[in-house]
């Protein structure tokens, strides 16, 4: 009894010491976090979209979809806070609504472009000779390439719909991963940990996987929350160019198209979904800001030693 | 020695980028699941009419013969027949070619002249209110849709205030001479169409050049507070320097290096968004004629275009990274190790 009591309490301490420096690690994040404003509101924001994002369709007050054509061009109001546009459906309602389709492309593209992309980078930068050759240039070509062109043309080629402006955000996007993560990985690759599990008999694998990609994370994760706005914007400029959503999607790109017909006769269908992409692609590059500086060393060393 | 290495390197490669390039615009426009002869002959085209247009694009043979057919095209510099406007694509990319480049020169000097000035000052006036309202715009710019912007400037600069002209190049008579619009009125001394070419041209400008301004007010700003911060500078400073041969001196120098490496990252950026621009403003370019060409899947366009904005922008990459190896000597010497 006695034995099994003194294990529980080793093994306790064995955690508190591994946890120790994590939890000051996260202490001192969130110390970084609430210096800076900027990005609290920016977290604020983002936890809205969120949220308004899971519940859109439960919280808004009108269908969005469902006309009402005695309601037409309602100008904002009490009843209609953003007004209602041609076919008298709320236009607060499908901006909520809307919520859904933007965070879901932003997502979908990321998590298809975001491993495929780290994956190759880090495989090119751990192997390098003429493995590096031929993915970078491959990757090269990519990035060559004028993004909004290349995606436009792969929607115009799949015929245009949501998913197939997903897919072709992807294609665009994970070039940028590829270089992203090779340039940490040609660093990483000479440090002594990777020696010393090359040194045991890993496999390559093993070793890009388990050491290479988690120390190349950082600018991983900084890079995805600025480009998750990015693909936004991106996916709701394809569906303004009449690729992506199609109508009767509350697709925020595609209401600003639609509206845009009607804008010297009722600016309010255009603007509100414009304003809402506008806030939301902001608070994402202000909580990116934010994460950059917390995984910025230079200025992580600079506060502890104010810190303390 | 290494340099010359390096570069015919680089030249080596971007030959490759190249052919790469055109070679996914091929493939991507040729393996698609619709059938664009239909939509090009018309709904009222007979079978034999169909054939014909299948014929004349070799749509009736194997891929890569068509991909050798094309190349053998391209190489003699002829980018194919538009189905959609009968026209040869290089004509029509000729033509509206000018209009894009006025656009995109005008918003270029924008972006680089006041980005960088305004990111210099930014950091010279650290803290002061003009820097947080020069950082509030440098974050709005690069989370802007750019089309919303330009269709809620013509709410308010046309319909409310009726300041400036809805969209189009130019309302008042002129002849086309060069093709740039503005050149042409200033050479047939037509002084009222040159203004009102040229209010045309302020909205689409200012919706171009938005976001990647706020993207060089950015870099700038930041890049001017490391090398303020800088030893050196301290150094400078500390020999009793006056402060403004320290500010041109030493900070600008070093300081400005960044910024012009975001020349490319721009040029590329301005050619994107000009496709989108152009289709808010009416702007008879290239953009906008690569937009319209995707629609009626007019892929000798399309493919016209992507090759012709693909190449200058690799050109422009190779051009500022030899610029940044001739301005930097310690990248010169990095590249050459």
């Amino acid at each position: 009894m006695k034995r099994i009591r003194r294990n529980v309490a080793s093994k306790y301490k064995l955690w508190r010491a591994r946890i120790k420096p994590l939890a000051k690690e996260i202490r001192l994040s969130l110390y970084i976090v609430r210096r800076s404003p900027v990005t609290l509101i920016g977290l604020m924001i983002v936890a809205i979209f969120l949220f308004i994002t899971a519940f859109g369709y439960i919280i808004a007050p009108y269908d969005p979809i469902a006309q009402n054509l005695d309601k037409r061009f309602q100008p904002p109001s009490y009843e209609y806070i953003f007004g209602t546009d041609e076919l008298g459906r709320d236009i607060f309602s499908r901006v909520l609504c809307g919520a859904r389709y933007s965070i879901q492309t932003g997502i979908v593209v990321l998590a298809v472009a975001v491993p495929f992309g780290a994956v190759l980078g880090a495989t090119a930068g751990y192997l390098g000779g003429k493995y590096d050759e031929i993915i970078m240039r491959v990757t090269d070509v990519f990035l060559a390439f004028p993004g909004l062109i290349l995606a436009m043309l792969i929607s115009a080629a799949l015929g245009p719909s949501l998913q197939n402006t997903m897919f072709a955000l992807a294609v665009v996007w994970w070039p940028l991963y590829t270089r992203l993560v090779r340039g940490q990985a040609l660093s990483v690759r000479e440090s002594a940990y990777v020696e010393a599990a090359k040194s045991m008999g890993a496999s390559h694998l093993n070793i890009i996987l388990h050491h290479i990609l988690p120390n190349c994370i950082s600018p991983v994760i900084v890079s995805v929350t600025m480009d998750l706005g990015m693909i936004i914007i991106w996916a709701s400029g394809l569906s303004f160019l009449g690729f992506g959503a199609q109508p009767p999607l509350p697709e925020w790109g595609r209401m600003i198209t639609e509206g845009r017909i009607y804008i010297f006769k009722a600016w309010w269908l255009t603007a509100f979904p414009g304003i809402a992409i506008l806030f939301v692609v902001l608070a994402f590059n202000l909580v990116g800001d934010g994460i950059r500086d917390i995984l910025d060393p230079r200025l992580r060393r600079v506060v502890e030693v104010r810190g303390k | 020695m290494g340099l010359r290495r390096y570069i015919l390197r680089r030249l080596g490669l971007m030959i490759i980028v190249i052919w790469g390039l055109i070679t996914i615009t091929f493939i991507v426009s040729h393996v698609i699941p619709v059938d664009p002869v239909a939509l090009w002959a018309g709904e009222k085209a007979r079978m034999q009419e169909l054939d014909i247009i299948r014929k004349r694009y070799h749509l009736d043979e194997p891929l890569w013969r068509q991909y050798i057919y094309f190349f053998q095209d391209l190489l003699q510099g002829n980018l194919g027949i538009s189905p959609v406007t009968n026209r040869p694509v290089l004509q029509d990319l000729t033509y509206f070619f000018p209009a894009t480049f006025e656009l995109a020169l005008l918003s270029l000097i924008m972006v680089m002249a006041l980005g960088i000035l305004f990111g210099v000052f930014s950091a010279l006036k650290r803290g002061s209110i003009t820097d947080h309202l020069l950082r509030i715009y440098s974050l709005t710019g690069t989370s802007m849709p750019i089309f919303w912007l330009g269709v809620m400037l013509q709410f308010v600069l046309y319909f409310s205030l009726d300041w400036l002209p809805l969209g189009g190049r130019i309302d008042a008579q002129w002849t086309r001479i060069t093709g740039f619009v503005l050149l042409d009125t200033l050479i047939a001394g037509n002084l009222h169409g040159f203004l009102d070419a040229f209010k045309h041209m302020i909205m689409p400008a200012f919706c171009l050049s938005f976001s990647s301004m706020g993207l060089v007010v950015r870099i700038t700003r930041s890049s001017m507070l490391e090398v303020l911060g800088a030893d050196y500078i301290r150094t400078a400073k500390s020999k009793g320097l006056p402060k403004n041969v320290v500010i041109y001196k030493h900070v600008l120098k070093n300081a400005l290096i960044p910024p012009l490496t975001a020349l490319a990252w721009t040029f590329g950026n301005l050619l994107q968004g000009a496709m989108i621009t152009e289709t808010v403003f009416s702007w008879p370019g290239i953009g906008n004629y690569a937009a319209s060409a995707i629609y009626t899947l007019d892929f000798p366009a399309v493919m016209g275009f992507t090759i012709l904005a693909g190449i200058s922008v690799v050109v422009v990459n190779l051009i500022t990274d030899l610029l940044y190896l001739f301005i930097d000597p310690r990248i010169r010497m990095l590249e050459a190790a």
